[in-house]
């Protein structure tokens, strides 16, 4: 071992620096001498800051939605078309980014985001035009959607790589299904749509196959989920 | 769905961790093990899947509950990996795919980083010394655990997964630690994020025969070195109103309450005060063994446990969504419970191997990660005659660890042997 003159410490052979004071003590080959520790691998701290991008874009988009709502509120009393309109632009933009870019939980996850912002930007969009939520978004476009996710998680959650997350998200496309079908069936049009029969149809099946097989699972998660 | 998935509560300790968890404080620790040869990565993932196998809270994901984080059984496979020196530079304790445990090697050191909400330091301890026996045993040598630590072949005991803060600390009266803000040492942060590791290796019989001369333990007698450098350093910056220095040391509650438990059982004793700027050692010394001696007691750590389980326990607070309550927990610890603290001097005491495996074994380390606030910290690892300090710091700042080692070499003439993990040759 070599001594740092300075320090008065004996200094491990394969440094070339005292690690204390940072003192020359000694020239290592490190083509002959193997380090203590291996050169630090960066790529875990670049893609690290990466997750900042979306922090970067979010205090942008929070600003925008403000300045709208102070327009809307303050200049032109009363009409919140605006603010409606760069909501869907933020809440989708955050999805994007966010829930979509930069989630490592996989196919289904992002599929279930997605249909989330579709639904409730076709929303958004109609009730803003139309001043109404009885439109052909809430019949047509958001009962289709939900009724191809429904399909495709049934294909994704049949196959060996099914994980518990799937399943869960399987669960709360179907119960989003039931939702829709429900708002229509009471609440807004007298009669109801075929794409809205399907969609509910498609997920109580969704649902009556899971509680099928896996009624213990699922309480099981509920008594996990919310331990107190 | 023939795995069995299980899931665990987090502790009353280890559920402050996912929740404080960010860039700059990766509640992760590490551990390592220095073996006489160079590790093969195929005898070691054998082992590490054996070990993982025999604490299942240790093979793990975090997950997110309704009003608490909870930790699941990971059914994903397990790789062990070559060292990447990254400690504390990242952590993603939520990534669904990852483990809470990594497992890494270079050379021929194993090291394992945790995070903080699995186990305490004697728990990765015990972890680390099933995994090397395990290691050992799959490179054939004939070595046994002969009765004195964990087996990765032994069956686990629920006495392991007890939750000791429920189970041992009875009702009674209890006690919130002091939050006034401490001194905390100032520097420029690496761009990288990444943790400086400075090993001082030292001859533990000498130190304790130095330590003993000075009639104070060794944990007195580095807590004191500490805290001169701390007192020298708050003058240097010029303060204009000198702050509390509060050395923060963790305590293995197992020490008072006979318990088996693997997950979190440990507390804290904060010592320190605001100090006269020429204190002398030997004031410090009588100061520092004093609240050693007041603090190492079930009378004065149990209620302060206390404290925290009653605050966990309020109904309120229960039942108030994760959410929110992450977003209270994070501001009252950002404003109260880390800057009540100087420094985090950990140490893991004397490490016991079986005898059959000792001629395999070098030396142990130990490494606490750095935050924000606490931007220098130091971990403790004894076995057999070597005594391991490891300083794991995050600014670009020599000045702190200089001094502690010249005091140790020029004052208290001890031999000094360095060591460290390049970071800032590469910075």
């Amino acid at each position: 071992m070599a001594r740092c003159v300075r320090c008065q410490v004996h200094v491990d052979d394969t440094l070339s620096n005292c690690p204390v004071c940072g003192s020359f003590v000694q020239a290592v080959d490190s083509t002959k001498i193997e380090s203590l520790y291996p050169t630090p691998d960066y790529k875990h701290v670049e893609r690290q800051n990466a997750n900042l991008i979306h922090s970067f874009f979010a205090f942008p988009l929070m600003l925008a939605l403000l300045i709208t709502l102070f327009i809307d509120l303050a200049l032109i009393a009363n009409e919140l078309g605006t603010t409606f309109l760069m909501t869907f632009i933020v809440f989708y933009a955050w999805i994007l980014i966010y829930k979509t870019i930069f989630n490592r939980q996989g196919l289904g996850y992002i599929m279930l985001w997605q249909l989330f912002g579709l639904m409730t930007g076709t929303i958004m969009l109609a009730f803003v035009s139309e001043n109404t939520f009885n439109t052909w978004p809430l019949q047509f476009v958001v009962p289709i959607l939900i009724s191809i996710v429904n399909v495709l998680f049934f294909i994704i959650t049949t196959s060996k790589r099914r994980t518990d997350v799937m399943l869960f998200q399987m669960f709360v496309a179907a119960l989003l299904g039931l939702g829709q079908f429900s708002l229509i069936f009471w609440l807004i049009s007298p009669s109801v749509t075929a794409p809205s029969l399907i969609a509910g149809l498609t997920s109580l099946l969704s649902l009556g196959a899971l509680f099928t097989y896996l009624r213990k699972k699922f309480f099981d998660y509920l008594n996990r989920w919310l331990h107190i | 769905m023939n795995r069995q998935t299980q899931w665990f509560k987090i502790d009353n300790a280890g559920k402050l961790f996912p929740i404080i968890t960010s860039r700059m404080r990766s509640s992760y620790f590490r551990m390592g093990v220095m073996l006489n040869d160079s590790i093969d990565p195929v005898c070691l993932q054998r082992a590490a899947l054996k070990t993982l196998t025999r604490f299942p809270n240790f093979n793990t994901r975090l997950k997110r509950g309704l009003f608490w984080n909870y930790l699941e059984t990971q059914n994903r496979p397990f790789k062990v990996l070559p060292d990447p020196n990254t400690f504390g530079s990242i952590s993603r304790p939520y990534d669904s795919s990852k483990h809470l445990i990594e497992i890494y090697y270079h050379r021929k050191r194993i090291s394992i980083e945790i995070f903080h909400a699995i186990t305490d330091g004697r728990g990765g301890m015990e972890f680390l010394k099933t995994l090397t026996l395990a290691y050992l045993r799959e490179k054939g040598y004939p070595v046994t655990a002969e009765g004195m630590m964990f087996d990765a072949d032994d069956q686990v005991t629920n006495a392991e997964l007890e939750d000791s803060f429920d189970k041992k600390i009875s009702r009674g009266k209890s006690k919130f630690l002091p939050t006034a803000k401490a001194y905390h040492i100032k520097g420029n942060f690496f761009d990288h994020n990444g943790h400086y590791l400075t090993h001082v290796h030292l001859h533990t019989p000498t130190l304790i025969q130095v330590a003993r001369d000075h009639h104070t333990t060794l944990t007195g007698l580095l807590a004191t070195i500490l805290i001169l450098d701390l007192i020298r350093r708050q003058e240097a910056d010029r303060p204009k109103k000198r702050k509390p220095i509060i050395l923060s040391i963790p305590v293995d509650m197992r020490k008072y309450l006979p318990s088996k438990t693997m997950r979190n059982f440990v507390m804290t004793i904060n010592i320190g005060k605001v100090f006269d700027p020429k204190s002398t050692f030997a004031e410090v010394l009588t100061y520092v063994n004093q609240q050693l001696k007041d603090g190492q007691s079930v009378e004065v750590l149990a209620p302060q446990i206390r404290a925290n389980m009653q605050a966990e326990r309020m109904l309120l607070i229960r039942f108030i969504p994760l959410f929110i309550k992450r977003w209270i927990i994070k501001s009252v610890f950002n404003r109260v419970g880390e800057p009540a603290l100087s420094f985090t001097m950990s140490n893991l005491g004397k490490i016991e191997m079986p005898a059959s495996t000792l001629s395999y074994l070098d030396h142990f380390e130990f490494m606490v990660c750095s935050t924000f606030v606490m931007p220098i910290n130091m971990g403790i690892a004894s076995f057999g005659d070597r005594l391991t300090l490891t300083f794991s710091r995050i600014i670009d700042d020599r000045d702190f660890i200089q001094f502690f080692v010249e005091y140790l070499v020029k004052t208290l003439k001890v031999e000094v042997g360095v060591s460290g993990n390049r970071w800032e040759e590469q910075s």
